[in-house]
């Protein structure tokens, strides 16, 4: 069935006379137009557009699951989201490798030195980078072009597309993240050299860091999913999530004071590092910073997605 | 069925939309017409539940669209021509969009195959020409086999073959008992295809009228009669309520009576002629006047800031 050859077969005549020209202005506005009305009870009139029977006329609700699934969809039918996880992912592994080799050689990072676990997982620094930035331009870019409002043309519940997109990326970079970090241990366990203890997956503080790096990582690209829908520009959202994530830390690194110590330990890298069991604070107020601050800036794009024009 | 009532947004001091109210009926076209900033696209934003009213309501088939649990099957719109991921295939796009409601990929084919993109569906949407992404937006407005559609300025950058394509769509869409908005701000476009037309300016309401209303309003008409004994012609037809008015040495312009009126005088006597025509204000025209007020409105403020 060709459908172009039955819509070109339309019964009304084509006027391709000018349209100033009087009387053919006219006979176009005369046009009869018993036969549009007739066709239109007969079911059988076009079978162009409508769809046909099993393609269609089920079910056609919106569900959380269906957004769910077609944000899945989005994301993995652009190769520059799944080329940026999958780098993420390679630095993690990558630079965890690497920080591991040069451990003990004078060249590696000597912060790091006296602790193999945390070598092993700093190629995560360069992940967060990436997936910060991620998540910020999986929505502004939908802003920019303006498919958000297609989006909310077929799913009008805000709330429903929020949730899907923080839980379809929120999940998929933690999953991703546990394994590139599971990766980059056991990398950095068959690079380091002697004098660091030998570690298992079953070590004390392994799994925990593991698990913590991965959670961390997931914090920050719903953060950056936030901004997104708050700031609707990747440019500035990128700029806010940079700010927050690696240039705040330094900042207050730079103060070496009571207060400076204090508001540090509110900052998401503190609190990151904390779940992993790599800070004083304990793991828990680490999640605490951590959910707040996700909390927050989610719970701000919500009320902007409520009030604000799409 | 789309109902617009009292509907009004605000940005600010300015007014985009003031107070219409209209209903778009099913089975015909209707065309949404206004010049440039007339408001048109924050109308369709509202009726889409993009755009919250400052006032007002719009609704598709009794509801508003946001409370709507199978939108896509209540209206299908395109606002934005270009609003595509330029790095997702085309086919992607509307997958990705028909899983929001449920819709299989079999439909987003058989959508690809009436605007006829199906053979270009896997390539990057960012490549499309504004004429093959004006057919995408249509498959996707198209995708939930809608009672209502609405589409915003579907003609533009569509080369003649697509024009006339959109043609018959439109015309096939209202037949098969479907509610059609379409805007533009071309009137002899819409002319062609609406049965019904909403003209708005300034974000008013100027005309709601059927397409013989229409060209009521296109004001008196004028017959024109060429002839070598037009000042005798010029005598026997003057007369109350009746306005001739020379065009060059042997022409008439007459107001106030029709052509056959005119042609039982020339007949009785005898009178031999050239021409008699008659001469209507085109639509365009119509609209032109129709609108002139809001557009010189908004000329005139524009130098009232600049002084």
């Amino acid at each position: 069935m060709s459908p172009h050859a039955s819509t070109h077969s339309s019964p009304h005549p084509i006027n391709l006379t000018d349209p100033k020209e009087p009387t053919t202005m006219t006979a176009t506005l005369n046009r009869s137009t018993t036969t549009d009305r007739d066709s239109s009870t007969d079911p059988t009139a076009s079978p162009t557009i409508t769809a046909t029977g099993a393609a269609l006329r089920t079910d056609t609700r919106v569900t959380l699951s269906r957004v769910v699934k077609s944000e899945w969809l989005k994301f993995r039918t652009v190769r520059s989201n799944t080329m940026a996880l999958g780098g993420a992912m390679v630095a993690v592994v990558g630079f965890g490798a690497l920080f591991a080799s040069l451990a003990g050689s004078g060249d590696g990072p000597e912060r790091l030195a006296e602790n193999g676990l945390s070598l092993s997982l700093g190629g995560f620094e360069l992940g967060h980078i990436i997936i910060a930035i991620l998540g910020v331009a999986l929505v502004a870019g939908e802003y920019q072009t303006g498919l958000i409002r297609t989006w909310f043309g077929a799913a009008p519940d805000r709330m429903r597309v929020l949730t899907a997109k923080v839980g379809v990326f929120g999940s998929l970079v933690f999953g991703t993240s546990l394994v590139a970090g599971v990766l980059a241990f056991l990398a950095g366990q068959a690079l380091l050299p002697a004098e660091f203890t030998a570690l298992t997956l079953g070590s004390a503080g392994v799994a925990q860091a593991l698990v913590g790096a991965a959670f961390y990582m997931a914090c920050i690209g719903v953060i950056g999913i936030g901004l997104g829908f708050l700031l609707r520009s990747t440019a500035a959202g990128a700029g806010a999530v940079v700010t927050t994530l690696f240039i705040a830390p330094i900042m207050v690194d730079l103060q070496q004071s009571s207060i400076g110590d204090t508001f540090g330990k509110l900052l998401p890298s503190y609190a990151g590092s904390a779940i992993q069991g790599m800070e004083t604070t304990s793991a828990g107020w680490g999640t605490a910073v951590l959910l707040g601050w996700v909390i927050a800036i989610v719970g701000a794009a919500a009320v902007s997605l409520k009030r604000r024009d799409a | 069925m789309i109902e617009v009532t009292n509907l009004t947004k605000r940005y600010g001091t300015t007014t985009a939309v003031d107070n219409l109210s209209f209903t778009v009926k099913p089975g015909i076209v209707t065309g949404f017409l206004g010049p440039n900033g007339a408001g048109k696209s924050t109308t369709m934003r509202m009726i889409l539940g993009l755009d919250t009213p400052t006032s007002g309501t719009a609704t598709v088939n009794g509801r508003s669209l946001r409370k709507q649990t199978a939108p896509l099957t209540e209206l299908g719109a395109l606002l934005e021509a270009k609003a595509v991921h330029p790095k997702r295939s085309g086919r992607n796009h509307l997958r990705a969009l028909a899983a929001t409601s449920g819709i299989s990929n079999q439909r987003v084919d058989e959508v690809l195959d009436i605007v006829g993109l199906s053979d270009v569906a896997d390539r990057q949407a960012g490549g499309f020409s504004l004429g093959m992404s004006q057919r995408l937006g249509i498959a996707s407005a198209l995708l939930g086999d809608p009672s209502t559609v609405m589409l915003d300025e579907p003609v533009n950058g569509l080369d003649p073959e697509g024009i006339l394509w959109i043609r018959h769509l439109l015309k096939d869409l209202a037949a098969e008992g479907r509610t059609v908005l379409v805007s533009s701000h071309l009137m002899s476009e819409m002319a062609l295809t609406a049965e019904h037309f909403v003209i708005i300016g300034q974000g008013r309401m100027i005309a709601d009228v059927t397409a013989a209303e229409l060209e009521d309003l296109s004001g008196e008409s004028t017959v024109f009669v060429r002839t070598a004994e037009a000042s005798r012609l010029r005598t026997l037809l003057t007369r109350d309520g009746v306005t001739v008015r020379d065009e060059g040495s042997d022409g008439l312009s007459i107001v106030g009576l029709d052509s056959g009126a005119i042609g039982r005088v020339i007949a009785d006597q005898a009178i031999v002629v050239s021409e008699l025509v008659n001469r209507r204000n085109s639509l365009e025209q119509t609209f032109m006047d129709l609108t002139s007020d809001a557009v010189e409105y908004s000329a005139r403020t524009i130098t009232q800031a600049a002084a």
